[in-house]
């Protein structure tokens, strides 16, 4: 009778704990070979809709090498398209996911998109609602990168065409995830997010667009204009002269308040305002010699520290003081002059051109744009004891009438001085003859091509 | 029907639970409270009291050698019984013959040393005149007749069967009411030899054999102390199985050796023949999962074990020692642990860690993650699991289970298999599993990653019984994973928590030290210190002397050299 009342006792909990189990778990289990996985989201103003909704979808078959014998095991893309794409015109986000799911066979999901691009005309308009749409739904990843197109999303997205790696989203995150010249910030949607709904920082997006050279001759006719050369930077997304197979390219930063577009950023700019963030990796920058022939030094300049930043109220104007301190190295000095010996004189020459480049940016973002994507708020924030105050301050509407001041503290680190030539035959010779383990390392490179 | 309402009143409403004190291993050497108070003295005794203890009545032995005849024949049901030899002869006592007979089971005994030491002076040296003729013809037979060391007298039959029973020899005597009984065993035994599954690569080479005092002796060869003691307790109300409990007199805590002779003598079977046995007609809970007993085969790591306080069981007949009491944390320790130096050691500790926790959660975490988080896997992996998941036509689960299931089949079977055929039986399943099974899209190959890293973590496991327990949890937590995914894991890991800080092995808490916390976490728990630094026995033995190690144990490198100045 005992051992009854135990045995049903714990049957009883046993019973309880899988039902419950069982009735609250299952319900949202899901196969991963039963899911479509879209890697990039296209948004961009309708025609029979409000919204016209591009979806990139990852092809597995194609990127993870087919399943089973038939592959045999070799590299993906090894069957056709590595991406397909749906576009459809919607009145929101989430409805067009249902249309979606009316045309392919397999349940959308999409938490591994990692690329949301929005068309500049949709941008212009107004986007807020559709992050905030994003921000909510539990499948969108907030580390999504953020993207304004000149082009639309449809015709972009159909032109991504990775040729250096299998699969797109692998792309994404290296061309906008990993920073390698500066000259696009990093803008995650939920930066992004978090910048629409507070008052003292403006959001950015990466300005994108595709490239339509097909030929170099279409770079000959953008011509040139006077003796001088062309800084890099001041290019921006669609305007590149560079022809490749890989049409998209991401250059410049584009420029909201609130939730709307107001302008975009060439390069240059763009790496003012991850200097000014503090979030600037490195990047080369060219710089006029000091001896005025036309040759350029190239500098590859890091940020040492983050930039100190204090905001003074003068007269009801904003006084910005911001202070970069930076240092660099030689890449490169065409004239035959010892820069080794001079630099003091370049420090100065490079200062000068980053304080300029610095303050024109600021002064733009403020009397053109009228946003402060820096961030610079913050540092006005501190300065009030009450969020009411600090609201009722209403920073937006000073930002326009600010002053700036800008610093820059850069020194170079290493002159890059060539003490020994690396020509193997002249420098190692007398080794060579002694007979040494390095001498004969470079003997053996003697008898090669050269 | 009021039975029924009673029984769903019992589910709905709380109940003070029934209260049942278990024993639990306080501090102390000797606890004021009842059992453990001089347990030593007491069991000394009650020893003593058995020996002296004088038989039942019915159960004498007569003054009359055929009675005393009849009776053995009809206990041994000679002459049905074959291999019983039953000798008759005479004895030369003064100037009288005096009858006489031996009993002993024929290849159980050494005959040599039957012929030599005990027939032959009973038969051939009694003619030789008295030394003391004062001597009565006990102590004569006792005292010069029988030239072999071990020789007992008892009174009743039942010791004397015991004894034969046992590779003895029962001698009756013409007129006297004793029998005499000498341990002639010499039966046919494993000699001491390698360990086969404990191996380890440092450290000695030898493995309990199935005889109990040449396992005892294996453990006192290496301690060499004298307050190690050997304490025979016969379980089996037929079998009368010997086993010894051994435990270091000054240092293992005394309530705890009461407990286990407790418990060893409160077993009432008929037959009991293998420590596999009273592992389980001891162990606390039956039906938690992993072993709460040490079972091993090296007489060092029994030494070691012993040193830190704690009782080893030895079951004659069977090569496996048992100790207690462990906690979890012991069945993640190799023998070799102690042998090798202490950042190997922690390595290889953090390997098995690492190597359980593979054996349990993967196949769990995999299908967790394949039918439920998604966002969790790198992009590529996703695509390349999707990709190669297309073709295969079950569920997840049904793979996973499918291919365990496969690999305990090879498992189970390549135990069995003869041994000539092993290696085909391998080729057969590592054909099956690896290559045969993703040709033919029946799994993935993604999954059979994840079946080999679990095959391989569960054999990185220490202890063998460990590694069952961790098959068996295994397969629950792969439902739990189908069932609830991230959540029906932490369910599973929860109840295995709660189940294990419960459980308690021979009163110590089994998550002990970090459990209940106590001193010495960090000594030899998960991590290992340095050898100089293991003073202390663990804490929660409670043993009789704290340290093991002085303050400083290396001594040679404090105070001074030779003429060296101050």
């Amino acid at each position: 009778m005992k051992r009854t009342v135990v045995y049903l006792r714990i049957g009883c909990c046993l019973l309880l704990l899988i039902m419950s189990l069982a009735l609250s778990g299952c319900y949202d289990q899901r196969e991963i070979d039963e899911m479509a996985y879209p890697l990039a989201v296209g948004l961009d103003v309708g025609r029979a809709n409000i919204l016209r909704m591009t979806l990139q979808l990852a092809a597995p078959l194609s990127i993870g090498g087919g399943g089973g014998g038939e592959s045999g095991g070799g590299g993906g893309g090894a069957g056709g398209k590595p991406v397909s794409v749906i576009t459809v015109d919607t009145p929101s986000i989430y409805s067009g996911l249902n249309m979606v799911n009316n045309v392919i066979s397999k349940e959308i999901n999409m938490s591994h998109a990692k690329v949301i691009v929005i068309s500049r005309k949709l941008a212009e308009k107004g986007i807020s609602k559709y992050i905030q749409a994003m921000m909510r739904g539990r499948e969108f990843r907030p580390d999504m990168f953020i993207v304004v197109t000149d082009d639309p999303p449809d015709v972009y997205l159909r032109e991504v065409s990775s040729v250096l790696e299998s699969n797109p989203a692998k792309y994404y995150e290296l061309l906008l995830g990993k920073d390698y010249s500066s000259y696009y910030p990093e803008a995650r949607i939920a930066d992004f997010h978090h910048a629409i709904e507070r008052l003292d920082i403006e959001p950015t997006a990466v300005l994108s667009g595709i490239n339509p050279k097909e030929s170099v001759e279409e770079i000959d006719m953008m011509g040139k204009t006077g003796e001088h050369y062309l800084d890099e930077g001041r290019y921006e997304a669609g305007n590149v002269p560079a022809v490749s197979e890989l049409k998209n390219v991401a250059m410049g930063t584009a420029v909201f308040r609130g939730g709307k577009m107001v302008g975009t950023l060439n390069g240059i700019e763009s790496v003012c305002f991850q200097m000014v963030t503090g979030r600037y990796n490195h990047s080369y920058w060219t710089i006029p010699d000091i001896t005025g022939s036309g040759n350029v030094i190239v500098m590859n300049v890091v940020q040492r520290k983050r930039p100190k930043t204090t905001v003074e109220m003068k007269d009801g104007k904003p006084y910005i003081t911001v202070r970069l301190d930076l240092e660099g190295d030689y890449t490169s000095i065409q004239s035959t002059l010892e820069h080794e010996k001079y630099p003091e004189a370049i420090e100065n020459k490079t200062i000068e051109v980053i304080r300029e480049n610095v303050t024109t940016f600021l002064r733009r973002t403020a009397e053109e744009f009228d946003s402060d994507i820096c961030g610079l708020g913050r540092f006005m924030k501190g300065k009030f004891l009450t969020w009411d105050e600090w609201e009722k301050f209403d920073w937006p509407s000073h930002y326009r009438n600010s002053e700036f001041n800008v610093e820059v503290k850069f020194k170079i680190r290493r002159t890059g001085l060539i003490i020994r030539l690396m020509m193997p035959e002249l420098s190692a010779a007398p080794r060579v003859a002694s007979g040494s383990v390095k001498g004969g390392w470079l003997c053996r490179y003697s008898h090669g091509p050269w | 029907m009021s039975f029924i309402i009673r029984q769903l009143k019992k589910y709905l409403f709380f109940e003070e639970p029934e209260k049942r004190e278990r024993f639990i291993l306080r501090p102390g050497a000797r606890p004021a409270d009842e059992e453990g108070s001089g347990s030593f003295e007491k069991a000394k005794e009650k020893k003593k009291a058995e020996s002296e203890k004088a038989p039942e009545p019915g159960d004498e032995v007569k003054s009359d050698i055929d009675a005393n005849l009849t009776h053995m024949k009809d206990v041994y049901s000679i002459p049905v019984n074959s291999d019983i030899v039953l000798r008759e002869f005479d004895i030369t006592y003064g100037c009288r013959t005096v009858r006489a007979f031996i009993i002993f089971f024929d290849g159980m005994t050494n005959t040599e040393v039957i012929n030599n030491y005990i027939l032959k002076p009973l038969m051939v040296d009694s003619v030789m005149p008295l030394k003391d003729t004062a001597e009565n013809l006990e102590g004569y037979v006792m005292r010069q007749l029988m030239p072999h060391c071990q020789v007992n007298i008892s009174r009743g039959y039942k010791k004397a069967v015991e004894a034969v029973n046992f590779g003895g020899c029962a001698l009756f005597v013409d007129g006297l009411s004793v029998c005499f009984t000498a341990d002639v065993k010499g039966w046919d035994h494993r000699g001491v030899e390698k360990p086969n599954n404990e191996i380890i690569i440092k450290g000695p080479q030898e493995a309990f054999n199935e005889v109990l005092r040449t396992n005892c002796a294996q453990i006192r060869k290496r301690l060499k102390d004298e307050d190690l003691i050997v304490e025979d307790i016969l379980v089996g109300r037929v079998s009368r199985t010997p086993c010894s409990i051994l435990y270091i007199k000054d240092v293992a805590n005394e309530a705890l050796v009461q407990e286990i002779r407790r418990r060893l003598e409160g077993i009432s079977v008929d037959y009991m023949l293998d420590a596999g046995e009273l592992e389980q007609l001891i162990e606390d809970s039956t039906v938690y999962p992993s072993p709460q007993v040490i079972s091993t085969e090296r007489p060092d790591y029994t030494a070691e074990l012993l040193v830190s306080g704690r009782v080893a069981i030895i079951v004659d007949g069977s090569p496996n020692v048992l100790v207690v009491p462990i906690t979890a944390f012991d069945l993640m320790h190799s023998p070799e642990d102690n042998y090798i130096r202490f950042p190997y050691v922690n390595l290889l500790r953090y390997i098995r860690y690492i190597a359980g926790f593979l054996a349990l959660l993967l196949p769990g975490l995999y299908v967790a993650i394949t039918n439920y988080h998604h966002e969790m896997i790198p992009t590529d992996l996703l695509l390349a699991i999707e990709a190669s998941r297309e073709k295969v036509p079950f569920p997840s689960l049904v793979e996973i289970l499918l291919m365990e299931i496969s690999f305990e089949l090879i498992r189970e079977a390549g135990l069995r298999v003869p041994g000539p055929i092993g290696p085909t039986l391998g080729i057969i399943g590592a054909l099956i599993l690896g290559q045969a099974a993703v040709a033919a899209n029946i799994v993935s190959p993604v999954l059979i990653i994840i079946v080999a890293l679990t095959g391989i973590g569960s054999f990185a496991i220490p202890n063998y019984s460990l590694a069952y327990s961790v098959r068996i949890m295994r397969f629950g937590f792969i439902f739990l994973g189908a069932l609830a995914g991230f959540l029906g894991i932490t369910v599973g890991l929860f109840m295995i928590g709660s189940w294990s800080t419960a459980l308690k092995s021979f009163g110590v808490p089994f998550m002990s030290p970090f459990g209940p916390k106590t001193s010495g976490r960090y000594k030899n728990v998960i991590f290992r210190a340095p050898e100089w630094k293991m003073e202390e026995r663990p804490d929660y033995l409670n043993p009789k002397k704290k340290r093991k190690q002085a303050e400083y144990s290396m001594k040679w490198k404090h105070g001074k050299r030779k003429g060296e100045q101050d």
